[in-house]
């Protein structure tokens, strides 16, 4: 066998696995025909390919699929192949560039219409991804990752009717999609009918177990048992709809506006500060909470990936047992018992957003602000007792520091590049 | 290492003595100081470039040190000058065999053997399996026909493969008792009493699917039932199967299947057999689907009936496969092969321990801390433990072998695979398990919906 036969036999079984979806086994063999020819870019674009659906290896895909492109770079497929892995690796705006890099050379370019579709949903600019994803449709209306893009920014922008005629004609189209059936379930959900979500995201499931928009979708049907867990997803979708300005806007308005009635109101605006601060606590520990409670289901739980299960576990010890602590610390009217108890509680509210939490920088921030609120609190109660395991002025330092990084914590978590 | 420094003050007085420049090479080799080695054997080369003694030894270094596609490159071009030089071949099988090609290993290891002044290796035979004493015969598949390997196959492609009556039993496979007893309850014993089941009316022969997480010893578990039934075993790996997708490939089933006919009582075995059972539903846009539909209808037996054929198809990926493939006739009986048992584990390390410097080794200790590591798992822990007494033999100049201590320590640092099999395994037995397919996964997880 010549090399060249070598080297084709390699790309053809390379090709045949991918087109079976089978990308870790087509890897072994694109690299093969890659060794063989690395200056061959179909090769460069297949191996790029797998390495985009691979987890963990999009940074690799990059790299290969810009090989393949200095290579070739009228080739519009690899523009918009590397717009899509860009997307991957929250890059939104270079994945923008690329599509339209890959939509000049090839206005019809249905892949870099949806990479640019996915990369505006990712700016939270929902028209502009909606506007790209009609697009993609009206040049292939069969093209199942721009209407499902379509789906979710109609859904996000609260055209419920709309987003359920769009979903009932793709299901028509293909009652077999996941994608599909997932987005059918958080338009249900979105909608307020929990049953029908459910079936959705169950279906989504069964026709494909890893697609974790469906998982992920199940397990908040789940969490919305709980009347408070469903108002606080009401608050989810509300806000979702809302530039990440308006947001802001909305949050800070919350606060100066509860302030104002607290002022306004005289003994009654204490009312309203308190539920102002139990509705902001709610809307930062109600999902962890909602894992905690699905920890305590025998059937629910097994939906729960494991950093969703230390979340559950650590949020709810934490905020439980230190509600205990505290009420126990007021019943018998021990310090050491109350601060105990606020240091737990105070560290409940980083740690609901440190498991979960995809951003390293977060969950190290978060985790840390987590532990120093139960340092302080330790600190505190031992001094309280008469033995303290530190100055008395650092401790008090040390609890001011735990309150106010507390505080901050819960404004940090409106940072993304903190939260993803 | 009184020996090496005798060579090694010898040589000082006479630098290019080849000969001595050999011993002393060999004796750094026995201390497995392999860059001494190196540097003695490409000073031979130096001095005498086709010396096949040092050819032969740098590719002994490269294998030692875990640089076996080297290997086998230094191999093949010193056995193009010299076809019968028995040891290159020797090693070349060795070196095969490090890279999981058994049959070619086989092949190479019986081209030794009828080389000039050669012996054969018992340790060698043993790990090929019964394979070099009973060499494969080799059929090329065309969509011509099948005609003997060398022969002309005329226009078109071909997929060889490999004819075998393994001489391995379930006896050679450690521990895995429970799956070696489902194996007989529902692989041999419809076959050794055919006219029992008959009289129940039920059909003997049909398929098997054996899945898990890789590296399991689906093949071995199947190699050792064609051993246990005497029958012809025809192996096709996942190389043919790709090779079938190319050029006339629905014919090529058919004569594959039509081999196993002609062979019966034949075991025909198909590994990574997703990749050829794939779900017609993820191939809507390929011509692929004709080969599926011609394989269900050789599962069914085609025109001429599969009596006496038993078709076992492994995968590690049942999630891929067409649901077609499920019904009654074809894969209905299926078996799950998890990870090896305590038993089994125990086993493997002994036979990886083989041929390597070893003191105080307990297998069964080096098994209990490697729960949930498979085959391949096993021999990441050997070549990283080996890494590490040879980066100590170099540093003191001493032979550091193998032991329980290192093998635990290197265990901890490897991430068994079988982890993320389970984890994708895990999903599917939790959402797509209407038919009970997974039940044993689920079993095995611990898991009770």
């Amino acid at each position: 066998m010549s090399d060249d036969s070598i080297d084709s036999a390699a790309l053809e079984r390379g090709l045949i696995l991918v087109q079976q979806g089978r990308f870790p086994e087509g890897k072994t063999y694109l690299l093969q025909a890659v060794a063989a020819n690395p200056h061959d870019p179909q090769a460069l674009a297949l191996l790029a390919t797998c390495q985009y659906h691979i987890d963990g290896e999009e940074a690799d895909a990059l790299a290969t699929i810009e090989h393949a492109l200095a290579l070739a770079p009228l080739e519009p497929h690899y523009h918009a192949l590397r717009a899509c892995i860009l997307v991957a690796l929250r890059r939104p705006r270079p994945a923008l560039e690329s599509a339209a890099e890959a939509l000049r050379l090839d206005p019809a370019s249905t892949m870099a219409l949806t990479a640019e579709a996915a990369a505006h949903l990712r700016l939270e600019d929902w028209p502009a991804a909606e506007r790209a994803a009609r697009r993609a449709l009206e040049i292939d209306p069969d093209d199942a990752g721009a209407a499902n893009l379509l789906a979710e920014t109609l859904r996000i922008q609260g055209r419920l009717e709309e987003t359920g005629a769009h979903i009932e004609a793709r299901l028509a189209r293909d009652p077999l999609d996941p994608f599909t059936h997932a987005a059918a379930g958080w338009a249900a959900l979105q909608n307020g009918e929990r049953r029908q979500a459910e079936e959705h995201f169950v279906e989504a499931l069964r026709l494909d177990p890893q697609l974790e928009s469906a998982r992920s979708g199940l397990i908040e049907t789940f969490k919305a048992r709980s009347p408070l867990y469903r108002g606080y997803l009401r608050w989810t979708f509300a806000t979702q709809r809302l530039s990440p300005g308006k947001r802001w806007l909305l949050i800070l308005g919350l606060l100066f506006g509860a302030r104002f009635l607290r002022v306004l109101l005289g003994g009654a605006g204490v009312i309203v500060l308190v539920l102002y601060l139990l509705f902001a606590l709610w809307t930062y520990l109600a999902s962890a909470i909602g894992s905690f409670l699905l920890l305590l289901d025998r059937r629910a739980r097994l939906a729960l990936n494991s950093a969703e299960k230390w979340e559950g576990l650590v949020v709810g010890l934490t905020l439980c047992g230190g509600l205990l602590l505290l009420v126990a610390g007021v019943v018998t009217r021990a310090p050491g018992l109350r601060a105990l108890g606020l240091g737990s509680v105070g560290a409940s509210i980083p740690f609901a957003l440190t498991f979960t939490n995809d951003s390293k920088q977060g969950r190290l921030l978060f985790a840390a602000v987590a532990g120093v609120s139960l340092l302080a609190g330790v600190l505190t109660a031992a001094a309280s007792y008469g033995r303290p395991l530190l100055p008395v002025e650092l401790t008090g330092k040390i609890g001011s520091a735990a309150f106010v990084s507390v505080i901050a914590s819960t404004w940090l978590a409106n940072v993304r590049s903190l939260r993803q | 290492m009184g020996h090496r420094e005798d060579l090694s003050r010898a040589l000082a007085v006479s630098p290019d003595n080849i000969p001595l420049l050999l011993l002393y090479a060999e004796a750094c080799l026995a201390d497995l100081l392999s860059d001494e080695a190196r540097q003695a054997f490409e000073r031979i080369l130096a001095m005498q470039p086709d010396s096949s003694a040092a050819l032969l030894g740098i590719a002994r270094v490269l294998f030692l040190t875990g640089r076996s596609s080297e290997a086998a490159v230094r191999l093949e071009a010193l056995l193009a000058a010299e076809p019968t030089n028995h040891r290159a071949l020797q090693l070349f099988a060795r070196v095969l065999l490090d890279e999981g090609n058994r049959s070619q290993a086989a092949d190479a290891y019986q081209r030794s053997l009828a080389c000039e002044g050669a012996a054969a290796d018992p340790e060698l035979e043993r790990d090929l399996g019964g394979t070099a004493a009973n060499p494969p015969k080799k059929i090329a598949l065309t969509p011509h026909g099948r005609v003997p390997e060398g022969e002309d196959k005329g226009p078109g492609n071909g997929a060889i493969v490999d004819l075998e009556k393994p001489k391995l039993g379930f006896a050679d496979v450690g521990g895995m008792e429970p799956l070696k007893e489902e194996f007989r309850m529902k692989v041999l014993y419809p076959i050794r009493n055919p006219d029992l089941f008959r009289a129940y009316g039920k059909k003997v022969g049909g398929g098997v699917l054996l899945y898990g997480p890789p590296g399991c010893g689906k093949t071995l578990l199947s190699r050792a039932c064609a051993g246990e039934m005497e029958a012809t075993f025809l192996a096709i790996g996942i190389h043919q199967i790709l090779d079938m997708w190319l050029g006339s490939s629905e014919k090529m089933l058919h004569e594959t299947f039509e081999l196993a006919r002609h062979h019966a009582p034949c075991i025909l075995f198909f590994d990574e057999v997703d990749a050829l059972a794939a779900d017609r539903i993820n191939l809507r846009h390929t011509a692929g689907r004709t080969l599926i539909n011609q394989f269900l209808a050789e599962m069914d037996g085609g025109d001429e009936g599969n009596e006496g054929v038993l078709v076992l198809a492994a995968t590690n990926a049942p999630w891929h496969l067409d649901p077609a493939f499920l019904r009654p006739g074809r894969f209905d009986r299926v078996l799950f092969v998890p990870p090896p048992d305590e038993v089994a584990r125990a086993a493997i390390v002994e036979i990886l321990a083989q041929g390597r410097p070893v003191a105080a080794l307990d297998p069964e200790t080096v098994a209990r801390k490697t729960r949930e590591f498979s085959g391949a798992d096993l021999k990441n822990v050997f070549d990283l433990a080996t890494e590490r007494c040879l980066a100590t033999a170099m540093r003191d100049g001493k032979v550091v072998p193998l032991s329980t201590a290192v093998l635990v320590k290197a265990a901890a640092e490897v991430r068994p695979t079988t982890k993320s099999w389970f984890e994708t395994a895990r999903n599917y037995a939790l959402y797509a398990n209407q038919t009970g397919f997974y039940d044993e996964v689920l079993a095995y997880l611990g898991i009770k919906k």
